[in-house]
C-alpha cells in the first residue's frame, strides 16, 4: 500500500501536518517495500481548498491512504470518489511516530 | 495487507425504500421468504431500465467492464422475476457497492478513518491495522457550510449531542452517554 502523509518537515521528527494540500512536504511511504521519500509540495502556497496539483501526484503515484490532522467535506468526497483512504490524527504526531503505527500492520501480514 | 479481491463498485444512487412486500403476504413470513437484490443489482437495474442507459453506459457508470455488468444486470431481473413469480419480498442489501463513505475511529492508535469498503464495515485500521474499530457515520468531523463543526460524540457516536462544558471551563460533555472531553477534539478546526 502506498501512503501520502502530510508533513510540516523533511525528517521523522517533524510534525504531522494539518492539510495535505498546504503541507510543506509530503511523506511517501511505500508499505510492502518500506520505500520512503520526503517530497517538497510544490503547491503548498496554492489558496485553491482542495489543492488539485498534488492530488494529481498522489493519483500518479498510486496513492491508497492520506495521513494528516484535518480534512474539509470537499477533499473528503473527492478522495472517496477515488477510492483513497483517509487517516486523521487529532493529536501532534511525528511522523516517526506515524510510521512506527504503519509498521506495526505490515509486521502482522 | 490481506488481498481484497471484491473490487468494490460505485454506486450513486441508494433505494428509496428498504424493499416490496407483496401484498398477500402475511407479515409473519417476511423474513423467511425474501429475496435479497444487491445495491449494485439495483443500481445495473436502475441505469438500464429506468435511466435507459446501454449496457455499455451503464457499466461505464459503475466502473464495471461489460461482462461483469452483463452478469450483474442478469442475476437482478433474475432476482425481480423469482420475486414476482413466486410472490416473495424483496430486499435491497448489501453488495459490494458504496456511497460517500463513513467514518470510523481506530481504539488502538486514535486515528479516525474513512472506510472505502462501504456498505460492509472496514475489518481493520488502515494505519496500525488493529480491528477494534468503532463506527462514528458519515457527517463526523465534517466542517459545516458555515464552518462550524458538527458535533458528534466520539465515544458514543450519537450526533448533536456536544455541549460545552458548565461555566468557564474548555471542552464538551455529551448528553447521551455522559462523556466529558476537556481538551475537545472537535474545538479544532479538522
Ligand atoms: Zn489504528
Ligand atoms: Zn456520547
Amino acid at each position: 500500500m502506498k501512503v501520502a502523509i502530510a508533513s510540516s518537515g523533511n525528517d521523522k521528527q517533524a510534525l504531522l501536518s494539518e492539510v495535505l494540500a498546504r503541507s510543506p512536504w509530503v511523506v511517501f511511504y511505500d508499505t510492502l517495500t518500506g520505500a520512503l521519500e520526503f517530497f517538497p509540495n510544490p503547491y503548498s502556497h496554492n489558496e485553491n481548498e482542495v489543492g488539485h496539483e498534488i492530488l494529481q501526484v498522489l493519483i500518479s503515484r498510486n496513492v491508497s491512504l492520506v495521513i494528516s490532522r484535518r480534512v474539509g467535506k470537499k477533499l473528503k468526497q473527492w478522495l472517496d470518489a477515488r477510492q483513497i483512504q483517509l487517516a486523521i490524527f487529532t493529536e501532534h504526531l511525528t511522523i516517526g511516530q506515524v510510521l512506527e503505527l504503519l509498521g506495526r500492520k505490515s509486521s502482522k501480514v | 495487507m490481506s488481498p481484497r479481491i471484491k473490487i468494490p463498485r460505485r454506486v450513486i444512487n441508494a433505494p428509496v425504500i428498504q424493499g416490496f412486500i407483496p401484498t398477500t403476504t402475511p407479515q409473519e413470513d417476511i423474513s423467511q421468504e425474501q429475496v435479497i437484490i444487491h445495491l449494485e443489482e439495483y443500481e445495473a437495474i436502475r441505469l438500464c431500465d429506468y435511466e435507459g442507459l446501454t449496457q455499455i453506459e451503464a457499466s461505464e457508470c459503475m466502473g464495471v467492464s461489460r461482462p461483469t455488468f452483463t452478469r450483474i444486470y442478469s442475476q437482478a431481473l433474475r432476482k425481480v422475476a423469482t420475486a414476482f413469480v413466486e410472490g416473495r419480498p424483496l430486499h435491497f442489501m448489501g453488495g459490494a457497492g458504496f456511497f460517500d463513505t463513513d467514518w470510523y475511529h481506530c481504539q488502538d492508535c486514535g486515528c479516525y478513518f474513512s472506510s472505502v469498503t462501504r456498505p460492509l464495515p472496514p475489518d481493520e485500521c488502515p494505519v496500525c491495522g488493529s480491528q477494534q474499530v468503532k463506527g462514528l457515520g458519515e457527517q463526523f468531523m465534517m466542517e459545516d457550510a458555515d464552518n462550524n463543526l458538527n458535533t458528534t460524540c466520539p465515544k458514543c457516536g450519537s450526533r448533536g449531542s456536544l455541549e460545552r462544558l458548565k461555566g468557564n471551563r474548555p471542552g464538551h460533555w455529551c448528553k447521551k452517554c455522559g462523556k466529558k472531553f476537556p481538551s475537545n477534539p472537535k474545538h479544532e478546526k479538522l
